[in-house]
């Protein structure tokens, strides 16, 4: 579809949606009146372009996608609350797969869903949420060693994201509390593969078969207990289900091979920390996680965060955060280095990953520099942007960098270094 | 026998000058506390204000935030902020506890992040979600620790006793010197003018709008606050208060700062 075409559809089509649902908002207020005692309702649009400059593969040389994001937050009867999220995006070149959870989504170019929909209770210490909801218990950046229950979307790589999952979760306590999570089923993270732009790049004769996974109806469980204790922030958390990144098999057919993802069931317990300590923040996770199937490993991440408010101009501030990430004992069963290196929760063993945000004029220009640094071997990104901040429009200009060795992650990538411009809309 | 006589005598009107100085500390002290003893003669409060911010070429953001607070007779009070406007900042909060034995914690929700995180209390500078409030600002909500400076009067008139404070060493605050104008009837402070580390003068704080509570605390309705440096001016108004009534103390948990609820 030619390009020019496609971007103004998504502008037009962004601003009929909006004005449908205004429309039908005001005609669900009347029917909701007697349930919804109050509610809240706030929108956001973005539209992105980005193009490989160097790109030498078959893969397209840029693609387009567009995204509006309506949250709906209401206060039902007493004490229970709705909250809803949804999402409409579509991508020229195809969003990453995993189960088709929602309909309706067509061949991977769109998508329509709800990211969360759940009600939840709160009564003194007590909370409890029913429905499909996002959960991040991380404390760390990127990597988290704590933070399994939510599969992850990787349509865009550098810039993932949570999956709402079904579930009900019961929280007691606040200060200190002691959180229980129950996933009635399995969802599986939105994987780059095959022609996907940031799908690992193998040879002529090898193809990627549809995804295995356990069960669908198998049922996960996660536990939380936590407190803040002499200015630590402390946590332990317990997982028992499927991990976030597929493991990969290779299998031969006939003169060529197939890689196949496939689920297994883990167990994962780690502990959380974070205080401050002279002027910073430090945060570390380690991690215990434990495979049905599948190499056996231990993964930390420790790093600090400082901000420096007023460093060269009054009203400037620079924020950094610099962690390292690594995994001191795995078994070392895995069966291909295929896997190891494609595995999501183990990019980063043995990386610097750092973030620098400098925001001029009072935060509303902002240098965002996001980047990670291998130190056993070569392969690397940084992904500098510059940010405006008007009103309610976020307007953001940069680039993605990859370097490294071929057959490593970002190694793959090299011809994958793009400039992007991103518009972000608050409604 | 005439030196010794001289010798006391200067020793003695020394003795004079350093204890009227104290004398003078403790007094100034003591109005400050005073002062604070008042604005901090309620348990709990719940509050929503308007937020003007004007810049020096006519542009204007507004804001809305709802705060909550919980004093704490011994010290270890809490604050949460909250912005409901504009969008963009709906769902950004920021979480206080001070510890009168120790360090305050702080953590800080933003809207695109569903966790809150950690933030440093050395950030005692930086300005919060674009307004001339600093996060020392915000943690002395519930009042100053009259410890921590060094009091000394600026002199008085009928109706204001003016009062510089400094911080005391191995103190740290975004400011080398706050002057505070108390008013002598009701203790409350009606001005506080603030000064950088080059002892310019930074930001100018009036208090435009002062009442009094029936358990006597003072309060401000209407404030303006006038930054030099940023060259521009916040406003704020509280449209809706309440006093003493029963907040559970969850909400002032680092979960519920997670939460999405209203």
């Amino acid at each position: 579809m030619n390009s020019k075409i496609f971007i103004k559809f998504l502008i037009y089509f962004n601003f009929i949606i909006l004005q449908l649902f205004n429309s039908i908002l005001l005609h669900a207020n009347t029917l909701t009146h007697s349930i919804v005692s109050d509610y809240e309702i706030t929108a956001r649009s973005n539209i992105e372009l980005s193009y490989f400059y160097d790109n030498k593969s078959d893969n397209n040389n840029y693609y387009s996608r567009a995204r509006i994001r309506p949250k709906l937050n209401a206060n039902l009867l007493q004490k229970f609350q709705l909250i809803a999220e949804g999402d409409f995006q579509c991508d020229t070149d195809g969003l990453a797969t995993g189960i088709v959870d929602d309909y309706p989504e067509n061949e991977n170019l769109w998508s329509v869903r709800f990211t969360e929909f759940y009600i939840q209770y709160v009564n003194n210490d007590l909370q409890i949420d029913i429905g499909k909801k996002i959960y991040d218990w991380s404390l760390t950046d990127t990597i988290s060693p704590s933070d399994n229950i939510s599969p992850r979307e990787w349509t865009e790589l550098t810039n993932w994201e949570r999956i709402g999952v079904p579930s009900v979760g019961i929280r007691l306590g606040s200060t200190s509390f002691i959180e229980f999570v129950y996933l009635p089923y399995f969802t599986p993270s939105k994987i780059q593969k095959n022609q996907d732009r940031w799908a690992p790049s193998v040879p002529s004769n090898v193809s990627w078969s549809d995804t295995k996974f356990i069960q669908k109806q198998t049922d996960q469980f996660a536990s939380r207990i936590g407190t803040t204790w002499n200015s630590f922030d402390l946590a332990i958390t317990y997982f028992n289900g499927a991990s976030t990144s597929p493991s990969y098999k290779i299998r031969p057919d006939l003169n060529s091979a197939l890689i196949e993802p496939e689920y297994f069931k883990e167990e994962v317990i780690s502990f959380t920390g974070a205080r401050e300590i002279m002027t910073c923040v430090a945060r570390t996770e380690i991690g215990y996680f434990n495979q049905d199937g599948e190499e056996d490993f231990i993964q930390y991440v420790i790093g600090v965060d400082k901000d420096w408010p007023n460093l060269f101009i009054h009203g400037d501030s620079l924020y950094t955060m610099i962690q390292y990430c690594d995994e001191p004992w795995s078994d070392n069963t895995r069966q291909s280095n295929f896997s190891k290196s494609n595995d999501y929760r183990r990019l980063f063993n043995k990386s610097i990953l750092g973030k620098i945000d400098y925001s001029f004029n009072s935060e509303k220009i902002n240098l965002i520099i996001d980047y990670s640094y291998n130190l056993n071997k070569f392969s690397n990104y940084i992904e500098p942007i510059i940010k405006f901040i008007l009103n309610d429009t976020d307007i953001e200009i940069g680039l993605t960098i990859f370097q490294g060795d071929k057959n490593t992650f970002f190694g793959n990538l090299n011809d994958r270094d793009r400039i992007f411009l991103r518009l972000t809309q608050n409604f | 026998m005439k030196k010794n006589i001289l010798l006391l005598t200067t020793f003695f009107l020394s003795f004079l000058i350093v204890n009227k100085s104290h004398a003078n500390e403790d007094n100034c002290k003591n109005i400050i506390q005073q002062s604070w003893d008042k604005y901090r003669n309620i348990t709990s409060e719940y509050e929503k204000a308007d937020i003007l911010i004007l810049y020096d070429d006519d542009r204007k953001e507004e804001k809305e935030i709802v705060r909550w607070t919980l004093f704490d007779s011994l010290g270890n009070d809490k604050i949460l902020t909250k912005f409901i406007k504009p969008i963009r900042d709906n769902g950004l909060a920021l979480l206080i506890w001070r510890n009168e034995h120790g360090d305050d914690d702080q953590w800080l929700k933003l809207p695109s992040m569903k966790q809150a995180r950690r933030i440093s209390i050395s950030d005692e500078s930086k300005y919060f979600a674009g307004t001339d409030i600093t996060y020392e600002d915000s943690r002395q909500l519930t009042g100053e620790r009259v410890d921590d400076f060094s009091y000394r009067s600026l002199g008085n008139n009928t109706e204001y006793s003016i009062i510089e404070a400094e911080p005391k060493p191995g103190i740290e605050s975004a400011y080398r010197k706050r002057i505070i104008y108390i008013n002598n009837s009701n203790y409350a402070i009606s001005k506080i003018e603030y000064f950088n580390s080059n002892n310019e003068i930074s930001k100018i704080q009036n208090h435009d709008k002062i009442i009094i509570l029936e358990t006597g605390a003072w309060r401000i309705d209407y404030l303006e606050i006038i930054n030099f440096e940023t060259k521009r001016k916040t406003i704020i108004t509280i449209t809706h208060r309440e006093i003493n009534t029963d907040i559970n103390s969850n909400v002032f948990s680092k979960l519920n700062l997670e939460n999405q609820s209203k």
